[in-house]
């Protein structure tokens, strides 16, 4: 760190082997992304693959070479979104709960249930999903003729036709066990960033007579902004990579086009994760298929990492230009 | 105004010592009657919301709640007047939306259909949603005006506001992990702990039918997820092996090497690979399992199982596949608090160390190294639980996983083994559907207790190596 008159020693060049390890990793992966997605380009084009007619095993008509992306870019779009406004306000109060508002006692236990929290694996929340479709969107949202049959038949219930009402797969479920699962990833950085703001900025706004909730919103807020900015990225991240929550209560393929209206999130628009799991298929153990299928699911990961980087991009820059115009 | 004001407060002095008297004692309540009563038809108003999140049968109750909180919030405005001489006009606002709610909710039938939606919502999520809106501002500006006002009672009047959603989300956290406990506790048969899972047919015996022979077949079915246990151990112990050298001696140089532009591009690659979507490495295991293929090494990456009298090559891919992949998803972790780790050594140390001439690849050994032990630890336990947690790395080359466990046999855990169940071949998800959520409460358990060892060892293990 502060040292080193020796330049090059073994222990150096061995560290830095095993370093490089990782980085030819990520090189690599990145390479067999382009070079498996390249087929499908050059076969069916990039027109084809941001259309909205995709052609899934879930209705009866196949359609040969049909691989448009759209409806999976939207339906990511409205579950990241949707889990998104369902997590932020929630960790934002856990943060607010843990730092600011707790006399003292809160801020530990809060902490503590968040870590536990952080180590429950997706797919123990979608296993659980089938708690929230028997007892929330079923009656909620299924009509009268579901609402009353289906509360008695509880866990073990068959999987039933979507397309018709949401059953136990929409994009709705989907946001909310997203949010579930962001939730606890995005408040502790949250929490930091609240800790983060000089201690004698808030001594001087309540010694100038100013009240907690009053130095909370004009100044404890503003300030813990970059920290905030980063959590959300953070969440956005979690949430776009996020393949078994999407594939269990969303689905793998929608292959009715685009969501009609747009914003109908009551349908099941699987996003580009579990669209790309579908198109692998293999998923019902049998054998998997190879070819332009798998082409284009690889196509679709290589547009969840351009995703992810626009995404981690953005977040850098909006730190960036809130930090100097927070010093000047 | 301000002459009044203070004739008032003199007053107040002068008579303080009455305060305990019983008629001070009843003007008060006098005073906080109105305040107290919006309180508590505000705060009757949030649990109703609340129960009513999962129930369609109280139907009866929202619509004269909205009357109440309009009425009296009414009454509260010009409580407050008398009181304060202020007139709160975020009450009245308050008021009318509860009056429109009122209109809307009278106008709703049971089911609402509408916008093309595919739902037909419920009255009762709107009446939620209106009970919620309404319930909340009249029950923090009703804490607000019961205290008095002062600006002691802004703060205090905010805690609802925090602490329900805490409530809420900290419940529906703990309801599910109830929810899951309680169905894996209902089918208790501790034998599918120690049994695999097989559901084969096997010839019985040999005879002769009309003139050909024939072998009377016997199906041979065992339940039980015994493979999937010890394949998640297996996974653990085999990526912990393959990313722990790796991660650390990244750590290490980054933290004691990685200053220049070399080391900040590796640093970035290294936070890359944590960033990329789960999906990625799933696909990443299928390809390496599909590059294999037709080739030497066919037998290490896709994975061998012994059918009875050949060994036959698997569909999927191996554990030495599965967690070569599921390293990558852990090196980047182990770097990080790793670097983490060497980062908080306090500087005296080091130069301590070495201005008594130890050699520097010795103050690594023997300073930095312990000094990020603990971190190292904790982060390790973490990875361990998130390797037992993974499906979507071993979503496209895991199988059944009916013959036997080993780092050459195909691949299969007990998080797989939840989503096979679900989406998996008819004849096994009929044999396991029961087994499910016992499988589910196993794995919760398992990454729970990981994740509580790096909690609770924490302050233990920097006693152990920082001495402190």
């Amino acid at each position: 760190m502060l040292h080193t008159n020796k330049k090059w020693s073994l222990v150096r060049i061995g560290l830095m082997m095993l370093a490089l390890i990782p980085a030819i990793i990520f090189l690599l992966i990145i390479g067999s992304l382009i070079w498996n997605s390249a087929p499908v380009v050059q076969a069916v084009g990039l027109e084809n693959l941001f259309s909205d007619k995709i052609s899934g095993s879930f209705s009866g008509t196949y359609i040969p070479n049909q691989f448009g992306l759209m409806p999976a870019i939207v339906g990511t779009l409205q579950v990241v979104i949707l889990g998104l406004l369902f997590a932020f306000p929630f960790s934002l109060a856990l943060a607010i709960a843990a730092t600011e508002f707790s006399m003292g006692w809160l801020g530990r236990p809060i902490e503590l249930l968040l870590s536990f929290f952080s180590g429950i694996p997706p797919i123990i929340y979608a296993l659980t999903s089938v708690f929230v479709v028997t007892t929330f969107i079923r009656p909620k949202f299924g009509g009268i003729e579901l609402a009353d049959s289906l509360i008695a038949t509880l866990p073990g219930l068959p999987p039933l036709n979507a397309g018709t009402l949401p059953l136990n797969q929409s994009t709705l479920l989907g946001g909310i066990f997203l949010a579930l699962l962001i939730i606890p990833f995005m408040s502790p950085l949250i929490l930091d960033a609240i800790r983060d703001v000089p201690l004698h900025q808030k001594e001087a706004s309540l010694a100038l007579g100013a009240t907690r909730w009053f130095t909370l919103r004009r100044l404890i807020l503003p300030g813990a902004l970059p920290g905030i900015i980063a959590a959300i990225s953070i969440g956005v991240l979690k949430a776009t990579g996020d393949v078994v929550i999407c594939a269990w209560t969303i689905g793998f393929i929608k292959d009715d086009g685009l969501p009609n209206p747009i914003f109908d999130i009551f349908e099941h628009n699987a996003p580009l994760t579990s669209t790309a799991a579908g198109l692998v298929g293999g998923l019902q153990g049998a054998s998997v298929s190879l070819g332009l299928n798998t082409s284009a699911a690889y196509f679709a990961a290589f547009l969840l990492l351009v995703f992810a980087f626009t995404i981690i991009g953005l977040a850098e820059m909006c730190k960036k230009w809130l930090i100097r115009r927070n010093q000047a | 105004m301000r002459e009044i004001i203070t004739e008032n407060s003199t007053q107040e002095a002068i008579t303080k010592p009455a305060l305990g008297t019983p008629q001070t004692g009843l003007r008060r309540l006098a005073n906080a009657l109105i305040p107290l009563f919006t309180l508590s038809i505000a705060v009757i108003s949030i649990l109703v919301a609340l129960v009513a999140i999962t129930r369609n049968d109280m139907e009866g109750y929202p619509v004269p709640l909205l009357v109440a909180i309009c009425l009296v919030l009414d009454f509260l405005f010009l409580d407050v007047y008398r009181q304060h001489q202020r007139w709160d006009f975020q009450l009245l606002i308050v008021s009318g939306l509860s009056f429109i709610f009122l209109l809307i909710l009278r106008a709703l039938p049971e089911f609402v259909t509408g916008l093309q939606l595919n739902a037909v919502f419920h009255r009762s999520v709107f009446s939620t949603i209106f009970l919620l809106a309404v319930g909340l501002p009249s029950m923090v500006s009703a804490l607000y005006y019961l205290l008095n006002a002062t600006p002691l009672a802004e703060d205090i009047s905010r805690y609802p506001v925090i602490l329900i959603p805490v409530v809420v989300v900290i419940g529906l956290y703990l309801l599910l992990i109830w929810q899951l406990v309680s169905q894996g506790l209902k089918v208790v048969d501790w034998s599918v702990l120690i049994k695999p899972y097989y559901n084969i047919i096997l010839p019985e015996k040999y005879y002769i039918q009309g003139d050909w022979p024939a072998w009377r077949t016997v199906e041979q079915v065992s339940i039980g997820f015994r493979n999937h246990i010890l394949g998640t151990g297996l996974l653990i112990i085999l990526t912990s092996l393959m990313s722990m050298p790796i991660g650390v001696g990244a750590g290490l140089y980054l933290s004691e090497y990685g200053d220049g532009w070399f080391g900040n591009t590796l640093r970035f690659m290294i936070k890359s690979l944590r960033a990329i979507s789960l999906l990625i490495l799933g696909l990443a295991a299928f390809n390496l399992a599909n590059i294999a293929n037709n080739t030497p090494l066919e037998w290490m990456f896709r994975g061998t199982w012994f059918t009875g009298w050949e060994t036959l090559s698997s569909s999927g891919g191996s554990y030495l596949t599965a967690s070569i992949i599921l390293s990558i998803l852990i090196i980047p972790m182990i770097t990080q608090v790793t670097e983490e780790g060497c980062r908080s050594l306090p500087p005296e140390l080091r130069e301590g160390s070495l201005a008594l001439g130890v050699s520097e690849e010795t103050t690594l050994r023997r300073i930095v190294a312990p000094w990020a032990m603990p971190n190292i630890i904790t982060g390790w336990l973490l990875a361990c639980a998130e390797v037992a947690g993974s499906v979507a790395v071993l979503m496209f080359i895991a199988r059944r996983g009916d013959y036997g466990v080993g780092v050459f046999k195909q691949v299969t855990s007990l998080a797989y083994l939840i989503f096979d169940i679900y989406y998996g071949e008819k004849n096994f998800k009929q044999l396991m559907q029961p087994y499910q959520f016992q499988a589910g409460l196993l794995l919760l358990i398992i990454t729970l207790t990981l994740g509580a060892l790096a909690i609770l060892t924490k302050n233990w293990l920097a006693k152990r190596f920082r001495g402190m």
